[in-house]
């Protein structure tokens, strides 16, 4: 019975976590296109919720293990998932406050890493999986994204330099919204699997599903369900923050940083080596800038979105243990303590949205 | 010069093939969309003012562009449905 409680938990959550994970992450998708007008803002996060349903069914490959081959896979049990899972809803909620573009797979293997570290010690987290399979490719995706965007904004400035403003307009919007459609489709692949894996992981550790199994239909539906609804609900701050607060784009800037990024994810899912979407996009929006001019780029903003990146594991790891720590108090597999966490997430959450309603929308089209 | 450490933890030969085939696809898309710009714009100059020749020549690039982009989306698709 307890074991069940723990499993609704750690599926709700599991959930809320794909929820925070598309609004958090429609930025990626729709922010340059609504900073060039490429579509309008609603449009924009319609078409990307649409497409990252969709690209939840793409693949049947599924994202099977939580921070696989970064703690022991021995030592992940429902109830570290579960703090794993509230850590990073928590640094997704306070990155988005701030309107800072950070990871939340970064965020998901940091909460997951913090409850593992404080159940079984140091022994549990493997420092080369840490560094092999979260810190170089941190290092990897921004700085390449940067490169390739800066290239292409180059080439691109120099084949339609001469055209008129008008056709050159309409022709990179058009890139656009391919582009973004790409993103949106690798974006549902990719993160709604994720939360897929964890649920059929927490089906399989309570005896619900027999080892090996593939996701019951029903976990692939509301995973793409809450990914994509999140997507809609648009996480507006840090659209804004991607959009026009990084640098103010034209479209050809739009488009080499959308294109690029979508180039450098597809090409590196390909080998495979993925990177972060967030990490890859915000890395080509600053290129496509520098390369028009350095001081084109607010350094200071960049730099900020840089320390949340920094801070991302840490501080979801600190969240995940403490939530552990509190979970586990009332016994390792005692439905007590998530059963609190859980009620007292709820009504932060209630509070919040209530809140929210009573100011108004956070942005129209003309902010973007 | 590598560290042996880092050797065995990070897989460098990844690491390179992600860069130059990132570097290559995403240059590429760029520089194919702005063809595709480049000849549309031009042909429809090129109609207007009756020149036949560059219309054709214009248009074609315009063509080759956008069968790089419709290429490059599929191929896309294809890398999303068969990843793992």
């Amino acid at each position: 019975m307890e074991s069940d409680i723990i499993l609704v938990i750690v599926v709700a959550t599991a959930l809320a976590f794909d929820f925070t994970n598309g609004f958090h992450d429609t930025a990626n998708v729709v922010a340059t296109s609504i900073s060039t007008r490429a579509m309008a803002p609603r449009v924009a996060v319609g078409f990307a919720a649409i497409l990252n349903f969709v690209g939840a069914f793409l693949s049947l490959e599924v994202a099977a293990t939580v921070a696989s081959g970064i703690v022991e896979a021995d030592l992940v049990t429902p109830t570290v998932v579960f703090a794993g899972l509230v850590g990073a809803i928590t640094w997704n909620l306070i990155t988005w406050y701030y309107g800072l573009p950070s990871s939340s797979s970064h965020a998901l293997i940091g909460g997951v890493v913090g409850a593992a570290f404080v159940a079984e010690g140091a022994d549990a987290v493997l420092g080369e999986g840490l560094l092999g399979k979260v810190a170089v490719p941190a290092l990897v995706a921004p700085t390449l994204a940067f490169a390739t965007a800066a290239l292409a904004i180059l080439f691109a400035y120099r084949i339609i330099g001469r055209q008129a403003p008008g056709s050159v307009n309409r022709g990179f919007r058009l890139g656009q919204i391919a582009s973004g459609g790409m993103l949106a489709l690798a974006h549902g692949t990719n993160d709604a699997q994720k939360t897929m894996g964890v649920i059929t992981l927490a089906l399989i550790a309570n005896g619900t599903l027999a080892g090996g199994s593939d996701p019951p239909f029903w976990v692939i539906v509301s995973a793409a369900t809450a990914i994509a609804l999140g997507t809609y609900v648009g996480g507006w701050r840090i659209i804004r923050t991607m959009g026009s607060r990084i640098i103010k784009m034209d479209t050809a800037q739009g488009f080499s940083a959308q294109g690029s990024g979508a180039s450098v994810i597809l090409a590196a899912s390909h080998v495979g080596f993925p990177l972060s979407t967030t990490h890859t996009i915000s890395g080509a929006v600053m290129g496509a800038g520098a390369a028009k001019r350095l001081s084109a780029v607010r350094w200071g903003v960049a730099g900020n979105i840089m320390i949340a990146w920094v801070l991302t594991i840490p501080a979801a790891a600190l969240v995940g243990g403490s939530i552990y720590a509190i979970s586990a108090a009332f016994g390792e597999d005692s439905a007590v303590g998530p059963i609190l966490v859980s009620l007292v997430g709820a009504t932060l959450s209630l509070w919040a949205f209530i809140r929210r309603v009573r100011r108004g929308p956070m942005l129209t089209g003309a902010e973007a | 010069m590598r560290l042996p450490l880092a050797d065995s933890i990070v897989e460098w030969d990844l690491v390179f093939q992600v860069i130059y085939s990132a570097l290559g696809a995403g240059v590429a898309v760029t520089i194919a969309v702005s063809f595709a710009i480049l000849g549309a714009g031009r042909a429809a100059d090129a109609r207007r003012d009756g020149d036949t020749l560059d219309a054709i020549i214009f248009s074609g690039l315009f063509v080759l562009g956008l069968a790089a982009c419709a290429a490059a989306v599929v191929f896309g698709i294809v890398v999303m449905t068969s990843k793992g």
